[in-house]
């Protein structure tokens, strides 16, 4: 019986060499200080569009396009925005885009941010830990990660460690009604990109020649094993 | 020859009459999309508990967050609440930062004299629908949900789900009105998106023109790039605009005449009050180098 294939050996399949390059070249956007990589934008390229096979309506007002980018959020970072001419389609600007995008979550858990009244971000001075967040903050907003980790810290946990924070996701969702599946979606998210993430880095030809940071792919604490794709793996 | 003509007369009266079916039924939509496109729904945010959409659309920025509601056009009308009056089921995306749309059925309940939001209903977040009908006093929605392997733009599962208004389960969204402690006073809060209304201003080709204008004053202020905040008509091929010139916070009001598709600077006074500080932030940002003449 033949192996089934990884959701990740099936988007890089489809990563041609002009989408490579378009990676490569918008990971140059990301600080030598973070841990983000040209990995986490192939793995949140896969996870958002499954590597561009499914973008929805350009002049959508919804998500949309290569990294399935919110128009504020697209036009926030100089692209156009419009149904005759939609740059969210562009895998080169998109993929800008989404990596400065990317760089500046990056930033606001980097250092105390206000993002407004009392939701402020707890520095998150350990750069893979940040990882987390910023990938959270990618999917839910930085005002959702921010206002859990403020609960944790207000609960005794730790506002550094995404452990603690992710039990406060639903409490911090301001849409009581469907703050369950809100939180079980960034959890499932954030899982599953950092996942990703880890097998493109041993997988995929992009950014050859580059060599990993020292414990960029490791563990800095406790891991466990969960089944993703009908495979074991083992997570941090 | 006569039956030859009549037949040709029967197709044309035919094609008249499914012709005059087709325009109806695109009128009666469109006034649909607009009576439901301008309605106020309620968010499920304390931040910003309502908003009133605009041509399906509205977003209300509040310092770095915002609050965005859309409609995409999948709806129907029945009698849901069961009291003989006709409501109307809208899907409604919403989003709060992030890439995250939570799309929602929302019931809009007519009270007598107008439609107004009572409950929602989850979705899914990204759902893909594919048609919302009424079916017996409930609605039935067929969509494409998200099941172990989607991607996030691209659900897969096909379900179809009917919902009864009186019936809703738990997960049923009940409009709060009142505001959070820290929610944004009206006036914190923006409505209009300008980026899109400086992009529509540009793509009027006025500004390439004023440019023109400009670049044949004598004045070193004429030679600074500008960007055309806001633009306003007075008489015919006249128009008047209040325009940024790059680096001052002061904003100036230009008053054109337009002859023989040339404009012609009229008047410039300077406005009194300069622009606001968040305002002229957000021109100073990436998203809106492109409008800088």
């Amino acid at each position: 019986m033949p192996k089934k294939q990884s959701n990740v050996d099936v988007w890089l399949g489809r990563e041609t060499p002009r989408v490579r390059k378009a990676l490569e070249s918008a990971s140059r956007h990301f600080g030598s200080d973070s841990r983000l990589t040209v990995h986490t934008l192939e793995a949140v390229y896969g996870r958002e569009s499954s590597f561009g096979t499914m973008m929805r309506k350009p002049g959508s007002s919804a998500a949309a396009g290569h990294f399935h980018l919110e128009p504020k959020t697209a036009r926030r970072y100089g692209l156009n925005v419009s149904k005759k001419n939609d740059e969210r389609f562009d895998i080169n600007k998109s993929s800008s885009a989404a990596a400065r995008y990317l760089r500046d979550l990056d930033k606001a858990f980097s250092k105390k941010t206000t993002i407004w009244g009392p939701s402020k971000t707890v520095p998150v001075n350990s750069a893979s830990e940040r990882k987390k967040f910023v990938v959270g903050a990618y999917n839910a907003g930085e005002r959702h990660i921010a206002d859990a980790q403020r609960l944790a810290q207000k609960a005794g946990r730790d506002p550094r460690l995404w452990s603690d924070v992710q039990k406060f996701l639903e409490s911090a969702s301001p849409k009581k009604d469907r703050a369950k599946e809100k939180a079980r979606e960034i959890q499932q998210y954030v899982e599953k990109v950092l996942l990703y993430e880890i097998e493109f880095a041993q997988k995929s030809p992009a950014g050859k020649g580059k060599t990993a940071k020292k414990g960029e792919y490791r563990c800095t604490e406790g891991g466990r094993w969960v089944t993703i794709d009908d495979r074991p793996v083992y997570i941090c | 020859m006569l039956t030859r003509v009549g037949k040709i007369g029967t197709c044309i009266v035919f094609f008249l009459i499914c012709c005059a079916v087709l325009l109806s039924r695109a009128q009666s939509k469109a006034s649909a999309e607009k009576l439901l496109g301008s309605m106020t729904y309620f968010t499920g945010t304390p931040d910003v508990p309502k908003l009133t959409l605009v041509d399906g659309s509205r977003t209300a920025y509040y310092g770095r967050l915002y609050v965005s509601l859309n409609m995409e056009g999948h709806y129907c009308f029945g009698d849901f609440n069961r009291d003989g009056l006709k409501d109307a089921a809208v899907v409604i995306s919403e989003n709060e930062g992030g890439n995250l749309d939570d799309y929602s059925l929302t019931f809009l309940i007519n009270d007598g004299t107008k439609l107004v939001h009572k409950k929602s209903v989850h979705l899914d977040f990204w759902a893909i629908i594919n048609s919302v009908k009424e079916r017996a006093g409930k609605v039935a929605v067929d969509l494409f949900v998200h099941q172990e392997g989607d991607c996030n733009a691209g659900p897969t599962k096909r379900v179809k789900k009917v919902f009864d208004y009186g019936n809703l389960g738990p997960d049923t969204l009940v409009p709060v009105v009142q505001k959070s402690e820290w929610a944004p006073s009206e006036a914190d809060l923006r409505y209009v998106d300008r980026n899109q209304e400086i992009q529509d201003i540009c793509d009027t080709g006025i500004p390439a023109r004023i440019r023109k204008t400009f670049d044949h004053q004598d004045d070193a202020i004429f030679a600074q790039k500008f960007m055309v905040v806001e633009m306003a008509p007075i008489d015919s091929g006249s128009f008047q605009a209040v325009i940024l010139f790059e680096g001052t916070p002061h904003s100036f009001w230009v008053g054109f005449l337009t002859i023989k598709n040339e404009c012609v600077l009229r008047d410039i006074e300077e406005l009194p009050n300069p622009l606001g500080e968040m305002f002229l932030d957000e021109t100073r940002s990436l998203a809106y180098e492109r409008f800088w003449m």
